[in-house]
């Protein structure tokens, strides 16, 4: 069977085609204007980021990493992207500074940006050449400005892979690296497999959703804005076993908070070494920064009052493990 | 420190929720190390009760609440206030008078 103009390709041919054809004249501006050689749009779990720079590779390289998060609305936040000559010394510190939870200052060995998340506006410095390291620390600090917009939004970047069943249920597995988020993720047959690295769930009214995101993962699904109800949070246990025990109330929030690291704010932060090592991200979760620590504690709470919270002891036995996942409530 | 003479008031920097009757309160440090502290049905009372009242107060209202004898009510509620202030989670000054 040939993999050409199947029925699918043809519907969603058909359906992008249709909605080019309805856009306004209004919106082909804005898509012009968020979408040329040196501007792209990115969207993430409800997170708009322009992204300008006269840098055309740059943008070229961004377009190709961000493909499937590219997005046509007004952005939260323009980001300017301004290049240093090869002769400005490349380190430029490294600090991490929330005056307040929108305003912020990060330096890094190769980047140095100011946002002010209030008003929607950022600039960034970096190296001149375009080299993956460069295109790396940009999308930790892209996955940091996330962070810090999902917890000011009702929402959490988690270190967790999602999984969504053929109804549509997401499933929210979660757990220190090692833990078994991979070999879950290929437990998951015919089950769409979202990101394993990073995960975005917020909440609305009653519901609790959960969104793919490109960073460190390149899980792309048809429509990487589409949410999905979440079933279930879980905690990674490995085991010779397929169970899955509830942990309830208070109890939920303490036992899932305290099981993530020593330091459980940056997990749901989103950080990990790399992020910890670039960014001192672990500082804005000191004292010294009790908003964006207690956004993210609040948010944690809210997540764990809407959505039943287990721990989860698996094997390697696919049947086995969704036979337990689909019993469930 | 005369504790009984003293307002208790939780601090406002510090993050917590009241879930299912307890209140779970972040405890933080300097070197980062951020824990999670749930606190009991008692301790869950005396810290709601701890929004700048004096301990006299919040000892009648535990008396009540609980049915102990005030003595005992009392020397909870200090060891309680005692130990939460010197972690920087409530602060406790002289009423005015």
């Amino acid at each position: 069977m040939g993999f050409g103009k199947s029925p699918i390709n043809l519907a969603i041919n058909f359906w992008s085609w249709n909605k080019e054809m309805l856009k306004t004249q209004a919106e082909n501006d804005k898509i012009e204007k968020n979408h040329t050689h040196n501007g792209l749009m990115v969207e993430i779990a409800g997170f708009g980021c322009l992204i300008e720079s006269d840098h055309e590779i740059f943008i070229h390289k961004l377009r190709d990493i961000y493909a499937g998060f590219l997005s046509y609305r007004q952005p939260d936040l323009t980001l300017e992207i301004g290049f240093d000559s090869p002769k400005t010394p490349r380190f430029y510190g490294s600090e991490f500074k929330t005056a307040s939870l929108g305003n912020i200052t990060i330096s890094t060995r190769n980047l140095k940006a100011y946002v002010d998340l209030v008003n929607g506006i950022g600039t960034v410095n970096m190296e001149m050449e375009a080299t993956d390291e460069v295109l790396f620390n940009f999308g930790v600090f892209l996955a940091s400005l996330c962070s810090i917009y999902l917890a000011e939004n009702r929402g959490l970047l988690l270190h967790a892979l999602g999984v969504v069943d053929e109804d549509d249920r997401g499933y929210v597995f979660f757990g220190p690296s090692g833990s078994g988020k991979t070999t879950i993720g290929k437990l998951s047959g015919q089950n769409q497999v979202l990101n394993d690295e990073r995960l975005a769930v917020k909440v609305y009214g009653e519901k609790a959703l959960m969104f793919n995101t490109p960073f460190w993962s390149q899980k792309q699904l048809i429509n990487n804005h589409k949410s999905f109800d979440i079933k279930g949070v879980f905690l990674l246990k490995k085991a010779n076993r397929c169970e899955a025990k509830q942990v309830k109330g208070p109890h939920a929030v303490v036992h899932f908070m305290n099981e993530l690291y020593s330091d459980p704010f940056s997990q749901l932060l989103g950080g990990h070494l790399q992020l910890r090592s670039a960014f001192e991200l672990e500082k804005v979760l000191r004292p010294r920064n009790h908003q964006l620590s207690k956004a993210i504690f609040n948010n944690f709470c809210e997540l764990a009052l809407r959505v039943p919270c287990y721990n989860l002891y698996f094997s390697k036995d696919e049947e086995a493990l969704w036979r337990c996942l689909n019993e469930l409530p | 420190m005369n504790f009984p003479n003293q307002c208790v008031q939780r601090n406002p920097d510090i993050a917590y929720r009241i879930i299912d009757n307890k209140a779970l309160i972040v405890v933080t440090s300097n070197e980062g190390d951020n824990k999670l502290l749930m606190l009991n049905s008692t301790g869950t009372h005396v810290w709601e009760l701890a929004d700048g009242r004096d301990i006299n107060s919040i000892v009648d209202k535990i008396c009540t609440k609980f049915q102990v004898k005030r003595e005992r009510a009392k020397q909870d509620v200090i060891a309680f206030v005692r130990e939460f202030t010197k972690r920087g989670l409530l602060t406790a000054k002289n009423m005015e008078t």
